[in-house]
């Protein structure tokens, strides 16, 4: 059949006809080498004994590969108007050195970009990620550098001082808007499906939009192998099952799931009564793929997932309070994914990429309680209020409150419910071509269609201030954003040129993005934004001694992203056509890398993000029900440094540490209008500027693996972070509030409260967990088959040392509630886990 | 897919009572009495095929062929029309079965991945029955070729294709290069480690790491006695090695690869590939085909 492509193509008169006369020798002897292959779009031929060979190739550039068994085969492109080419085969045989040790470079090392990217493999995150309560890739991705510290239980890291809502998570190239179990406790990324993971840490390419702080790459297993093979784990928390089978010689099924069985770790710590439903994660994972040519290959991937929790409250009256309070939390969160794509090469010089996929969010939290009991007055509240007329109208100075020692909280109750259901459409195609000169161009466009429903009912006795008068009295929120819909489209284009073996590498390119909002009742688009971006690397020395290779890195670039509450958007803010825009911010970074003999790898990099347009929410004051209102004139800045230095895999102790300088300063230009008032959402002060939440100067981590046995690996996994910013709390003190029933009936109550304010120096107590973990590891005799056991200690210090914040306080009693002043999450001992996995 | 033919499948146990009366060496001892089986199948196709397994060579090795016609004896094609006399072995009826090698497949495993790969092979035997017992006489020394399909799993990490068929063959290279260095300076050590180490049984490795190991790998194992660090030394994969030593014992191909401390995971991933490339050539002209040679035929 090939030969017939080249007359059709004459015929067509679409392609011109030149001819190339070829020699092939070997690269040390420069011996010639017949039998050489030199394959090309449209055929192969052969060397002679001398040799040489002549083809005729179609105008343009072309892509040659030659190849011989024995010899390491060699691309090379040709333009139209080379008429001679000389190639040198290198022996790939015998007795050659290290590369050709039976073991694979570490997976996708090459998408590791100096001043770009992190890529971790499978294989790196077995010490980080597979340990815990819950096996998590992001437990890997907490470690790198430019990610700030989030402590256990938050899935959710600050990268490069930027909020975690900022950054953008894509599985094979799929955008995934809430990849989270247990309100971002954990990832829905379980390491026996992800094959890499990449961190792009700011400066990400124009291909992709939609992020501000960064973007997640997990690229997960492809069942391309060609025989059956299983990996199944029982931990002391859950199990998992992951199975490959090929379909035919082209393609492959990866099945697999993952089942928490908490029960019996709740039941053996007697804590099961606390639960009607112990905390589960249930999730499905299937991946098919089907490579029919050399040249295409399609991928559909799906994913369902589940989490949820049912806690029982039944609070008794203790020494702290006299309340008794009865009630439930229940919390459902349900992920669906379907995806596909395909990778085509149509020509030597085109490869052309195409996904789409729908992806659904749905989460329920639901809250109920009602209290009982009786307060006794305080003798710090009758000394403020005993006999003043005001509240005590019976004027008297006699112990009592309008003739009362103690006032009831019987029936008061909170209520407060949830639903939020967003369904996803999104698709994505590009095309890139290779011009003669290596120089890659690059095309394309991607829409994102998103469809939420949102509803938030909150009913409930709550602390208000009306009329010159505190009060506590039934409050309510209703929010219900039904149907509303987000539409991005956003095109890209973008020239890349050399690569990493090169000296000068880099890409420039541009991307506009476009935001339509509409309802029932309102209809708005953004004006386009335009983000440019420009990397450009320059690698000086290759080679050259114990120096591999050292190269430098600069670059920038515009970035934007709508809010996530953008899509929570009614009639009443008020929004008109362009009067909206997405959140922008400007990103700088320089950097350098040097990598060293024996696998050590150092990186600088330094960085600075401006955010010229930000949004924030504030509540407005004394209406209930609660008015929300948008603003989008916030500002902010980060700036700061992360290093790393790695030594790669190695016989005896591997690992990395990093450490990140961030320093973030955001505001939020309006003016309070009340004393304490504060954005919503993330309680950030107004008219000033302040430290966000999750900011920490310091982030160190460092992993490392000890192997002092083939079959043995040692993991110690450290970090010790600064604290997060810390209110600043005023004396507490007690206040006279009306307790305003539903039935008009009033009562005063005591109440406390204290000022808490932003501070700009105080902070928590720094962190510094440690976790240790052992791995045995070895296969049975004779077979494929894998086992694995180990035994991890999560946070090994928890009870010499946990980061202190501000306590909470009852506000009945003014008393401080024990145990609040948890800064990190904690359980107060250290974690145990184990687990065995079996492999094939 | 390979069938097993039932009665007409024999499993061969081959073994030696005899000296070798070559250039001084002998062999002996329990150790290389048993364990060779010669297992005769038919496939769907109806194609005869043979697969010997050798303590020998190891667990991970069994080197298959296909059953050419009958020559020299009564019994002409062995499976089928002479499948049930044949079976009876040394039953008095006069067979033989000639059986051209074509492949070997090799499978081991470390604690950190295993290697799956079949290699070409050629050669031809003739397994015959003569006054009641045996015999097996090597027409053509069987040679180990290039590796033809491969697979590799290396921690969570494969290799198929022509990617691993690539590094299997290199690996295999290596280590036919290092092994034939130190068959040359050592002729009679497989005579004694035949003798002393069951190959089949664990502790094997432990026995031919002592051997072999402070030939290769002083700077693990230690020196020969009498032997010191000759230096410089070079750091390699976490090991310091000695680049005077090699320079001293090794060709200049093979310097590198052992200062670069890949003939190292060589020795630490496949040290059964090693033993059974040492093995391959002494096996075949001395063991097997040994004068006196001892066959008897077992039914399946």
């Amino acid at each position: 059949m090939k030969k017939y492509l080249l007359p059709i193509m004459l015929v067509l008169g679409t392609l011109r006809i030149f001819s190339l006369d070829i020699e092939i020798l070997d690269e040390d002897l420069d011996l010639p080498l017949e039998g050489a292959r030199v394959a090309y779009s449209g055929g192969e031929v052969f060397a002679d004994p001398d040799g040489k060979v002549s083809v005729e190739l179609p105008g343009g550039a072309r892509r040659l590969v030659f190849s011989l068994p024995g010899y390491d085969d060699k691309t090379v492109v040709v333009q139209e108007d080379r008429k001679e080419l000389t190639v040198r085969l290198r022996m790939s045989g015998i007795i050659e050195g290290q590369e050709l040790v039976v073991e694979k470079a570490v997976p996708l090392v090459s998408d590791s970009q100096a001043g770009v990217a992190v890529a971790v493999s499978e294989r790196q995150m077995e010490s980080t990620a597979q340990i815990g309560v819950v096996e998590d890739v992001m437990s890997t991705i907490k470690t790198l550098p430019g990610v700030g510290y989030a402590g256990g239980w938050n899935a959710r890291p600050s990268i490069r001082g930027g909020s975690p809502s900022e950054t953008t998570v894509v599985l094979d190239g799929f955008e995934v808007i809430y990849p989270y179990h247990w309100g971002g406790a954990f990832s829905i990324f379980n390491p026996n499906m992800v094959d890499s993971a990449k961190l792009s840490a700011g400066l990400v390419s124009a291909r992709y939009g939609r992020n501000i702080s960064g973007l997640l790459e997990i690229n997960s297993k492809t069942p391309d192998k060609p025989s059956f093979g299983f990996e199944a784990s029982l931990t002391t928390t859950g199990t998992e099952a992951f199975v490959q089978a090929p379909l035919g010689k082209d393609a492959g099924l990866l099945l697999g799931g993952k089942l928490t069985w908490m029960e019996v770790s709740f039941a053996l710590a007697g804590a099961d009564g606390t639960f009607n439903q112990v905390p589960f994660i249930r999730d499905g994972y299937g991946k098919f793929f089907w490579k029919p040519a050399d040249r295409l290959s399609f991928y559909a991937n799906a994913f369902f997932g589940s989490d949820g929790v049912g806690v029982k409250i039944d609070s008794e009256p203790d020494e702290d309070s006299t309340i008794q309070t009865k009630g439930a939390f229940d919390w459902i969160n349900l992920t669906g994914i379907l995806s596909g794509g395909l990778k085509w090469l149509p020509t030597d010089t085109l490869l052309v990429q195409a996904m789409g996929g729908w992806n659904r969010f749905h989460e329920r939290p639901e809250f109920q309680s009602t209290s009982s009991g009786e307060v006794e007055y305080s003798q710090a509240f009758l000394d403020k209020y005993d006999g003043d007329g005001t509240f005590d109208l019976d004027g008297a100075d006699n112990g009592t409150i309008n003739g009362a020692a103690s006032f009831a909280v019987d029936g008061t109750y909170f209520e407060f419910l949830e639903d939020e259901v967003t369904d996803i459409f999104q698709g994505r195609a590009e095309a890139e071509w290779m011009s003669p000169a290596g120089t890659g161009l690059v095309i394309g466009g991607d829409g994102f269609y998103q469809r939420s429903g949102y509803g938030q009912e909150v009913d409930g006795y709550s602390d208000f201030f009306q009329g010159g008068v505190d009060l506590y009295t039934p409050i309510s929120l209703v929010i219900d954003t039904d149907d509303n819909m987000v539409l991005n489209s956003g095109l890209f284009a973008l020239v890349e040129f050399g690569s990493s073996e090169d000296a000068f590498s880099g890409e420039v390119g541009v991307r506009a993005d476009h935001t339509y909002l509409w309802n029932d009742d309102i209809s708005i688009q953004t004006w386009p934004v335009a983000n440019p971006r420009l990397r450009f690397a320059w690698r000086p020395v290759r080679d050259a001694g114990k120096v591999r290779s050292l190269s430098f890195t600069a670059g920038g670039g515009l970035f934007s992203k709508l809010p996530f509450f953008a899509r929570l958007f009614e009639e009443r803010y008020g929004f008109e056509d362009f009067d909206f825009a997405p959140d922008r911010a400007a990103f700088g970074l320089a950097g350098t890398e040097i990598q060293l003999e024996g696998g050590w790898k150092f990186s600088l990099e330094g960085y600075y993000k401006y955010y010229f347009r930000r949004t924030y929410l504030t509540e407005t004051p004394e209406t209930n029900p609660i008015e929300m209102e948008i603003h989008d004139d916030g500002i902010g800045f980060a700036t700061g440094f992360d290093l790393m230095l790695q030594k790669a895999e190695s016989r005896w102790l591997d690992g990395y540490l990093t450490y990140s300088f961030v320093y973030a300063r955001y505001k939020n230009p309006l003016e309070p209008v009340k004393e304490g008032q504060s954005s919503l959402i993330d309680g950030a002060p107004l008219g000033e500027w302040y430290y966000p939440s999750y900011h920490r100067f310091h982030n160190l981590n460092l992993i490392m693996n000890f192997k002092p046995a083939s079959r043995l690996t040692l993991t110690v996994k450290g970090s010790l972070a600064s604290g997060a910013p810390k209110a600043e709390l005023g004396a507490a003190e007690p206040y006279a509030a009306v307790m305003r029933d539903a039935d008009g009936t009033e009562t005063v109550i005591e109440r406390w409260r204290r000022s808490s304010t932003y501070s700009d120096t105080l902070r928590n107590d720094l962190s510094c967990p440690v976790d240790l973990k052992a791995t045995f590891s070895d296969y049975y005799p004779r077979s494929k088959i894998r086992w694995e056991y180990y035994v991890g200690l999560e946070n090994v210090f928890a009870n010499l040392y946990t980061p202190k914040t501000n306590k909470s306080m009852d506000a009945f009693t003014g008393k401080d509630l024990s145990g609040s002043d948890e800064a990190d999450f904690t359980i107060g001992s250290p974690v145990p886990s184990f687990g065995f996995k079996l492999s094939y | 897919m390979l069938k097993s033919i039932g009665a007409a499948a024999f499993c061969l146990l081959l073994g030696s009572c005899a000296g070798l009366p070559r250039e001084g060496w002998v062999i002996g001892g329990p150790s290389i009495e048993k364990g060779i089986e010669i297992r005769l199948e038919r496939e769907a196709d109806g194609t005869e095929t043979a697969a010997i397994r050798s303590a020998h060579f190891g667990d991970g090795v069994v080197v298959r062929g296909f059953v050419a016609s009958g020559a020299g004896g009564a019994g002409g094609a062995v499976v089928g029309s002479g499948g049930g006399s044949g079976g009876t072995g040394g039953g008095g009826n006069q067979e033989s079965f000639d059986i051209e090698l074509s492949e070997i497949r090799y499978f081991g495993n470390w604690p950190r991945g295993w290697t799956d790969m079949v290699l070409e092979a050629r050669g031809h035997l003739r397994l015959y029955e003569a006054d009641g017992r045996w015999n097996c006489e090597v027409l053509e020394i069987p040679a180990i070729g290039a590796v033809g399909s491969a697979e590799i799993r290396f921690g969570d990490e494969y290799l198929t294709g022509d990617r691993a068929a690539e590094a299997a063959d290199n690996r295999m290279q290596r280590i036919a290069a290092a092994v034939a260095v130190w068959r040359e300076g050592n002729p009679a050590w497989f005579v004694r480690a035949a003798r002393k180490f069951r190959l089949s049984k664990p502790g094997w490795d432990r026995g031919f790491a002592e051997a072999a190991g402070p030939f290769f790998f002083p700077e693990i194992y230690g020196y020969p006695e009498g032997e010191r660090v000759r230096g410089p030394l070079q750091g390699a994969d976490g090991i310091r090695w000695d680049t005077g030593y090699s320079a001293e014992r090794f060709g200049e191909g093979l310097r590198s690869v052992r200062d670069s401390g890949t003939l190292y995971r060589d020795w630490e991933e496949a040290r059964d590939l090693w033993y059974f490339l040492a093995q391959w050539p002494f096996f075949w002209e001395y063991v097997l085909p040994g004068g006196g040679t001892e066959i008897s035929a077992m039914k399946s």
